[in-house]
């Protein structure tokens, strides 16, 4: 009875489209290994409806539920900075069935809450897409090149570099500026979310800026692009500088770009997974999610599975705590 | 009557109780965080305090802390009915509930008279702290079962105790049940499991 | 140009099945409004997947439709039972209520109909003529000036608090203290969470006002006998009488509209900011009336006027930026950007066809507001007549119900039942619950652009000063504090002369 309880509940969460199927899912039970996926899928989303994140994994695993002809429904479980929803799906069923998106910088909030896991602990099916975070300043200050930026810094003719809460990323990246490529920006002036970073840049509020590409290419007109965080370059804008263009090492990569990817609870038996990152792969191929992704400016890429994603967790998990104080957040 | 704690200093020792705790941990934070917090916190506690003093203040403090100042009040002229009411509806003699109030050394003896009166008159304050009791049971047996379990039952017990008759109960008791329904289905969140169950 | 683009823009809006999506949008954000604890932004989660499989601009029409009928809808709960439906209607409340109370409801709803779609309508006017200088006018608001509205909101406290200047001061600063909880954007470390997340983010503060207006009311409810109309009184007034109130209070209704509209447009703000602020001014402009409060009409067209031109204002940053001024607009963007409109400059030059289309089905909106408001909410006055012992325990359980729904939190219903008892002992000891209310919805706004303000100036409050449009807010702050003050020190001085 519970867990039929539960599982109309999931069905009727996906919302009133998702219903009528689900409730084909709910006769055929039988549920054999030899047809995995056969039942609805539940979708797990730790941040709020209408985000990045969450357009991303509606859009990607409804394609998913649609190539194995099951419907699926998604929950979006804010707060914390995702960890409560990363440990509803901690405590979720191991089938397969239940899904969450992860973003590397996520490990942050993880290690500072300390909910009593790790994030290697969970299977991971596969990552979708890298996002890039570039250095933008206010246009009025005219600096053009990444060197002269770091100059302004060490004339003292600017002073402020700006980005989201302390132990975004975009934090971290500011700090990792200072510690690692010896940027020395004076104070850091944190603002909720890439817009209001961008509105402050551009309004001179602030000097300079970190936000993700796709937030700068919004306002490209209105603030200077000077170069990308990742020396892998900007997908976005393929023309745009790297800081190792300078000659630096490339010291703060792991921070640079942040890997988005999904994962299951821990426990997740192998074969399950492995269905689910091929799917995942066909589903990122598809002419729906390809032309999806053309239309809104997204840019969608297998980039690995398991093994490539829990490398970046965990160089995250291990170089962040080098970055900044993780005390200071706790 | 005399010398009985009113709900009023009851409330403002919940919120002194809250406050003091806030404005100690503040300092615990960093000056950034802590800043705004302990202002606030400040505030509260001295505004508190000042009001649980009242009584025992020298005359021209005891006015600038019962003064009225604003432009209006809100609510009291429905809530309260009748007797503080009229006077500060009338605005000029709010000065008279002050003065009247502490003349009597013990001003909170004075003012719960006053308030009782009112009560006794119009308001059955017993019906009130049973609902009060009601919403604890209702969030208490909520979390344990889950909310929609919980509301017919609260439901239910509201009706027993207000002595409704037995069609409109039904009525109601469906009404709650079909509204819990459809807030569990229509909304992302799952309403039917408590914490326990 | 512009006029080439507004009949591109109608075009857009009077096709099928765009005019129908606009249509479906409004009546459902009513009736989402109307139900204590389904504000426009749980509306919009519900309703964004389904858009999905919409086009762009259908699915943006549906979603902003649903937002402004919210924001009228939610007045609706609030006249007739003291319950705010959203945040928004919360100051209508103050005014609605009593109205009702005196057997005045269809008045009421009437009113905030007209008021509601007027407010609304002069807003979206002002935003289409507005629309090329948009981004200049955001980029002239910083962190100080958003610091400095804050305050002013704050502020506003020592004129609406009355009673006794000292119980105001208490209540707002305890509310300032409460929004504290949680982990502040600026500041970066979590506080009072009792090391648990389920306080990371803070109390809810539509669950605050969910607790405190209905819940509150309820309990006094419990106390009384007989109907929400006073039995004594018999039902008056009647649809035009509202309309004919709206039309002779000019001012009010336009003012509040553009009030509601600028405070829209300050990110992290909103609706629930605007009403409050826009109903505090009304109090203020109105002297010394003493019926604010008591079911003085002109309280209730400003806190609907105001809520429907925030609609309008918070599209500003929105669109311009990308910056969402309140949850609603965060999840709008979120439907902008799953349909490939970003937000940015290209709204307001490539896309201004599909820009302005949404303004005018705004604009449109408000004309079915009117509509629907004043031939069929009205009748709904019929719920006054009923025992509350009928009304009360459904009232609960809807808004307990609407809280959880807020998050699946737990500590959102605690907090619907423990700020409900708070604000009824708040109302019988006479405490500003608006004052309460200012507190804990401008604490946050105020304290991040503080600390960031600070963070700019390196800890010089020159920052607040420098600037003519700082300096201007920093003066009516002031003004605002120092009236009240300057009173109760002259007639502490005079004594009993009085």
């Amino acid at each position: 009875m519970q867990d039929r309880r539960a599982f109309i509940q999931r069905t009727v969460a996906g919302g009133v489209g998702a219903a009528s199927l689900a409730f084909a899912g709910c006769l055929g039970d039988d549920e054999g290994d030899g047809d995995f996926p056969s039942q609805q899928f539940h979708g797990v989303i730790p941040w709020g409806q209408g985000g990045g994140t969450d357009i991303f994994t509606r859009e990607i695993w409804q394609e998913i539920a649609d190539q194995n002809d099951v419907s699926i429904g998604f929950e979006n479980v804010t707060g914390a900075a995702g960890v409560r929803g990363i440990t509803e799906l901690y405590g979720s069923e191991p089938d397969g069935y239940t899904i969450s998106p992860m973003n590397s910088p996520s490990v942050v909030p993880l290690l500072t809450q300390d909910p009593g896991f790790t994030i290697d602990e969970f299977r991971h099916i596969g990552a979708y897409t890298q996002t890039v975070w570039v250095l933008v300043t206010d246009p009025d200050l005219d600096l053009e090149e990444f060197d002269e930026v770091v100059e302004a810094y060490e004339n003292g003719d600017i002073g402020s570099i700006s980005g989201q809460s302390p132990g975004e990323p975009n934090h971290v990246l500011a700090e990792s500026l200072k510690s690692e490529l010896d940027v020395p920006w004076e104070n850091y002036v944190a603002y909720d979310g890439s817009g209001p970073v961008i509105q402050a840049v551009a309004s001179g509020e602030v000097s300079a800026g970190i936000v993700t590409e796709t937030a700068a290419a919004d306002a490209e007109d209105q603030i200077d692009i000077i170069a990308a965080l990742s020396s892998e370059g900007s997908p976005v804008f393929p023309d745009l500088p790297v800081y190792t263009d300078y000659g630096y090492e490339p010291e703060i990569d792991f921070m640079g770009q942040f890997l988005r990817s999904f994962m299951a609870p821990p426990d997740t038996p192998d074969d399950r997974i492995d269905i689910l990152n091929e799917n995942l792969q066909e589903a990122l191929e598809s002419d729906e999610l390809q032309s999806w992704a053309d239309e809104t400016g997204n840019h969608l890429e297998y980039l690995g599975g398991e093994a490539e994603v829990l490398e970046v967790l965990e160089e995250n998990q291990e170089r962040i705590p080098e970055i900044i104080d993780l005390d200071d957040l706790e | 009557m005399k010398g009985r704690v009113t709900s009023e200093q009851l409330m403002l020792v919940a919120m002194l109780g809250v406050s003091s705790y806030m404005l100690i941990e503040s300092f615990s934070f960093s000056h950034e965080a802590g800043i705004f917090p302990r202002f606030a916190a400040a505030v509260a506690v001295c505004g508190c305090i000042l009001l649980l003093v009242r009584a025992y203040l020298p005359e021209p403090i005891r006015q600038v802390v019962t003064e009225s100042a604003g432009m209006f009040d809100q609510y009291d002229e429905e809530f309260q009915g009748s007797d503080d009411d009229t006077k500060s509806s009338e605005g000029e003699v709010t000065e008279d509930e002050d003065t009247g109030a502490i003349e009597g050394t013990d001003r909170g003896t004075v003012e719960d008279g006053d308030s009782d009166a009112v009560e006794n008159a119009d308001i059955d304050s017993s019906k009130q702290a049973i609902l009060v009791g009601l919403l604890a049971g209702y969030g208490l047996v909520g979390y344990v079962i889950g909310l929609v379990w919980a509301t017919p039952l609260f439901i239910l017990a509201f009706a027993k105790a207000f002595g409704l008759p037995r069609l409109m109960t039904l009525v109601i008791v469906v009404i709650g049940l079909v509204a819990a329904f459809a807030f569990n289905s229509i909304l992302p969140v799952n309403m039917t499991d408590g914490v326990i169950f | 140009m512009v006029q080439e683009s507004l009949f591109g823009a109608l075009e857009i809006l009077v096709t099928w099945p765009t005019a129908g999506w606009l249509l479906v949008g409004l009546l459902a954000g009513i009736i989402i409004g109307t139900i204590p604890g389904l504000g426009p932004n749980l509306g919009l989660a519900v309703v964004l997947p389904l858009t999905m499989r919409l086009d762009g601009p259908d699915a943006i029409i549906l979603l902003i439709s649903i937002y402004s009928g919210a924001m009228y809808g939610g007045s609706i709960a609030a006249i007739l039972i003291n319950t705010p439906g959203t945040a928004a209607a919360a100051a209508t409340t103050l005014d609605g209520y009593p109205m009702t109370r005196q057997g005045r409801a269809m008045d009421a709803l009437s009113i905030s109909a007209t008021a509601s779609a007027v407010g609304g309508a002069f807003a979206i006017v002002t935003l289409i003529l507005l629309t090329p200088f948009l981004t200049t006018i955001v980029l002239m608001f910083g962190s100080p000036e958003y610091f400095l509205i804050a305050l002013f909101g704050i502020a506003l406290i020592t004129i609406v608090a009355q009673g006794s200047m000292v119980k105001g001061l208490t209540a707002g600063a305890f509310g300032l203290l409460l929004s504290t909880i949680g982990f502040p954007v600026a500041a970066g470390q979590p506080r009072y969470t009792f090391d648990t997340f389920i306080l990371y983010d803070g109390l809810d503060f539509v669950a605050v006002l969910i607790g405190i207006f209905a819940v509150g009311e309820m309990i006094k409810l419990a106390g009384e006998k007989g109907s929400l109309a006073n039995k004594d009184l018999s039902l008056s007034g009647n649809v035009l009488s509202g309309v004919r109130k709206v039309l002779s209070a000019p001012i009010t209704t336009i003012k509040s509209g553009y009030i509601g509209m600028f405070i829209g447009a300050i990110p992290g703000s909103g609706a629930s900011i605007s009403n409050f602020i826009s109903y505090a001014e009304a109090v203020r402009s109105g002297g010394g009336d003493k019926e604010y409060g008591d079911g003085n009409h002109r309280g209730v067209i400003a806190s609907e006027a105001s809520n429907n031109g925030t609609v309008a204002g918070s599209l500003i940053p929105t669109f311009s930026f990308g910056i969402p001024g309140s949850g609603a607009t965060a999840i709008l963007l979120g439907g902008l950007m799953m349909h490939g409109l970003r937000p940015g400059p290209e709204l307001f030059t490539d896309n201004v066809d599909i820009t302005y289309s949404i303004f005018l089905a705004l604009l449109a909106g408000n004309v079915v507001i009117l509509l629907f408001g004043l031939l069929i909410i009205t009748r709904a006055v019929y719920i006054t007549t009923i025992d509350t012992d009928y009304i009360i325990p459904v009232v609960i359980a809807v808004a307990s119900l609407g809280a959880f729904g807020l998050r699946g939190s737990w500590l959102d219903v605690f907090t619907v039942l423990v700020f409900g008892i708070f604000g009824f002992f708040m109302m019988k000891h006479n405490y500003s619950i608006i004052a309460f209310v200012l507190g804990i919805v401008l604490g946050p706004i105020a304290e991040e652009n503080l600390v960031r303000s600070l963070q700019l100036s390196e800890g010089s409050l020159w920052i607040f000063v420098n600037e003519p449009i700082p300096l201007v807010l920093t003066l009516l702050t002031v003004a605002v504090i120092a009236s009240p003050i300057l009173t109760v020190i002259r007639s502490a001085v005079s004594g009993g002369d009085r």
